[in-house]
């Protein structure tokens, strides 16, 4: 791969938060949400991130995005370090879709004064393309321009808020549990669209996920998170076939529709796990 | 044996401002003692409004126009019949998603056990309620039981609170559970544990026969882990039912299979959408409710009403070519994989 093809650069990334002095912390203890991350994504790959509620996926998004805290280490988005305060310009290059379609738009704003904003607030990029064509690539009707958020439909508002990145012409789009409020079937089109995106659009994708079996679906390489630490990373196929970290292991068994038949059972379901065997069982 | 739980040609609606929407249309279930029913379905199938309308749950403007509920026999729920409070906490327990809102985070789980207990079990003493509440919270997992009694909510895990929001459920020891997306906030891991728990509830209780359950979700393939029989809901039809195993490897109905092929898969392969989106029903639709995204649809589909098809693993499905090598059979099989 060229460098010019080398989008996101994200090395030995590192985000400390400091507690509040609650939940058996003692104010001023620090936690460490990534420690010493490091990942790649050019342009035309969709790389995942997978981990469980507090691995430290969100506040991974958040430092790439410019929006979080950047505590040692360094992201770098087409050669721009990522720290500090961003020009206009730069803040562009990373556009993010987040789980809830319908927060991430203004409910009093239709989407076409939703994406006249954005033109007018960055004339020199979105000149690009009209409101019709910018729908039409995520698979809308121009009909839906006059619409406001109340009056279109979860997936419709999820391809409205990938129109309104794509209209900003991203070097990364950071998605972040794009699909997890969505109904399986709605969850279909989008995971297509945006696997339709990165071919026609060669676009970089920073994929997070709690979903393995969606990040299999759609990711070239998966890293898989677990307290802040990477602890396996490959080929998707290669991680899902043969995970080496005992924790994938674990993750992996515990997808729906992949635990061991119970041979015990006359009705022929999995085995089922015990809280013995999982951690954090007690308190 | 008797159903625990049964529902005959239920049909819901509710009035709108746009005129009046049937949410659930002639839903027939029944389940037994020790049996766990999955119902499926997608946002607005009308799988929850089913089950809160046999919790007494209804929104205002929401009613029962035909059919009925009944619990151990008795109607609960017909037209101008709204008898769920009677049932309701005693002999059906109810899961929701959300856990930490069935929780009063102002008091301890032993307190909340105890006001559950003494609503519904007057006529136990107060030892024998206290024996029942720590028998629960050990059943639920936990080995250190008065350390969780003696927990306020925000001190547990969420899966610990969802562990919680269980006993609260079943400390009666109801004959019928109903859980909707119970699951559905959980990480994975945690998920299996709950789920693990879950079947052991209804595979025996202290009584001797097992609690039969209700388990509501839209992941089809958690339903096929956990549940006997599955019966899938579009648009407020149950358009197929089947035992669990047989549904989800061998689908019948046309949106049983779209709906498998469009979950991905741990093992990878193409994710393939359905076109379009869910009608709103409204009184006079005509036909099958998936027609106008069925790729084998044909004239007689939006005809009239559709027939239900014995199918041979002993389901049935609302599909003019389920049964035989019509239309309806000739969807590639690969889109059933595991």
């Amino acid at each position: 791969m060229t460098r010019e093809r080398r989008i996101l650069d994200v090395d030995d990334l590192t985000v400390v938060h400091q507690a509040g002095g609650r939940w058996g912390n003692r104010r001023g203890d620090t936690v460490a949400a990534v420690d010493g991350v490091s990942l790649t994504v050019d342009a035309g790959e969709i790389i995942g991130v997978v981990g469980e509620s507090g691995s430290g996926k969100t506040s991974l998004a958040m430092a790439v995005a410019g929006l979080g805290r950047i505590s040692g280490g360094t992201v770098t988005v087409s050669g721009v370090q990522v720290s500090g305060r961003l020009s206009r310009a730069e803040r562009t290059r990373v556009q993010v879709i987040l789980q809830d379609p319908h927060g991430s738009l203004d409910p009093r704003q239709t989407v076409r004064r939703g994406l006249r904003e954005l033109r007018r607030i960055h004339p020199e990029r979105t000149g690009w393309t009209t409101d019709e064509e910018l729908l039409a690539k995520v698979g809308l009707n121009a009909d839906l321009l006059d619409r406001l958020p109340h009056q279109v439909s979860g997936g419709q508002a999820q391809r409205v808020a990938i129109a309104r990145a794509l209209l900003l012409r991203p070097a990364l789009l950071l998605a972040d549990e794009p699909t997890s409020a969505l109904d399986v079937s709605v969850q279909a089109q989008i995971l297509r669209l945006l696997l339709g995106l990165r071919r026609s659009e060669d676009l970089a994708i920073l994929f997070i996920s709690h979903d393995l079996a969606v990040v299999r679906a759609v990711c070239d390489r998966v890293h898989v998170m677990l307290r802040g630490r990477v602890v396996e990373h490959g080929p998707t196929a290669e991680v899902f076939e043969r995970p080496a970290h005992e924790y994938t292991r674990r993750l992996l068994a515990a997808i729906p529709g992949r635990r061991p038949l119970d041979p015990a059972d006359p009705a022929g379901r999995p085995v089922q796990v015990t809280t013995a065997s999982v951690p954090g069982g007690e308190p | 044996m008797s159903p625990v739980l049964e529902l005959r040609g239920l049909t819901i609606e509710a009035a709108t401002a746009g005129g009046r929407h049937v949410l659930a249309d002639g839903v027939d279930l029944s389940l037994a003692a020790g049996e766990t029913l999955g119902l499926i379905g997608e946002s607005g199938s009308g799988k929850t409004t089913t089950v809160r309308s046999v919790l007494g749950l209804l929104d205002r403007n929401v009613a029962v126009s035909a059919g009925e509920v009944r619990v151990l026999g008795e109607l609960i729920q017909a037209p101008g019949v709204q008898a769920a409070g009677r049932v309701r906490g005693r002999h059906v327990g109810m899961v929701f998603q959300g856990a930490s809102s069935s929780l009063d985070p102002l008091m301890t789980v032993r307190r909340q056990l105890r006001e559950v207990a003494r609503t519904h079990l007057p006529r136990l003493s107060r030892a024998e309620r206290d024996a029942r509440i720590a028998g629960v919270i050990a059943r639920m997992g936990f080995t250190e039981v008065d350390r969780v009694l003696d927990s306020f909510p925000h001190q547990l895990s969420g899966g610990m609170r969802q562990r919680i929001a269980i006993a609260l459920a079943v400390v009666t020891e109801p004959e019928v559970l109903i859980t909707d997306e119970c699951t559905s906030a959980l990480d994975v891991t945690t998920q299996a544990e709950v789920v693990g728990l879950l079947a052991s509830l209804t595979a025996a209780s202290s009584r001797g026969t097992g609690m039969g359950m209700v388990f509501v979700t839209h992941d089809l393939m958690l339903a096929g882990e956990i549940c006997d029989r599955i019966a899938v809901m579009y648009a407020g039809q149950i358009v197929e039912v089947g035992a669990a195993r047989e549904l989800i490897t061998a689908p019948r109905h046309p949106y049983t299979r779209a709906l498998l092929a469009a979950i991905p898969r741990w093992d990878g392969g193409e994710v393939r959408a359905i076109d379009g989106t869910a009608p709103r029903v409204t009184e006079d639709w005509p036909g099958c409710r998936f027609a106008p995204r069925c790729p084998r649809a044909e004239q007689i589909c939006r005809a009239g009403e559709v027939p239900w098809a014995p199918l041979p693993g002993g389901g049935r499905a609302r599909c003019h070519f389920a049964a035989g090598d019509g239309p309806g059979a000739a969807v590639p099989a690969s889109s059933a994989r595991r």
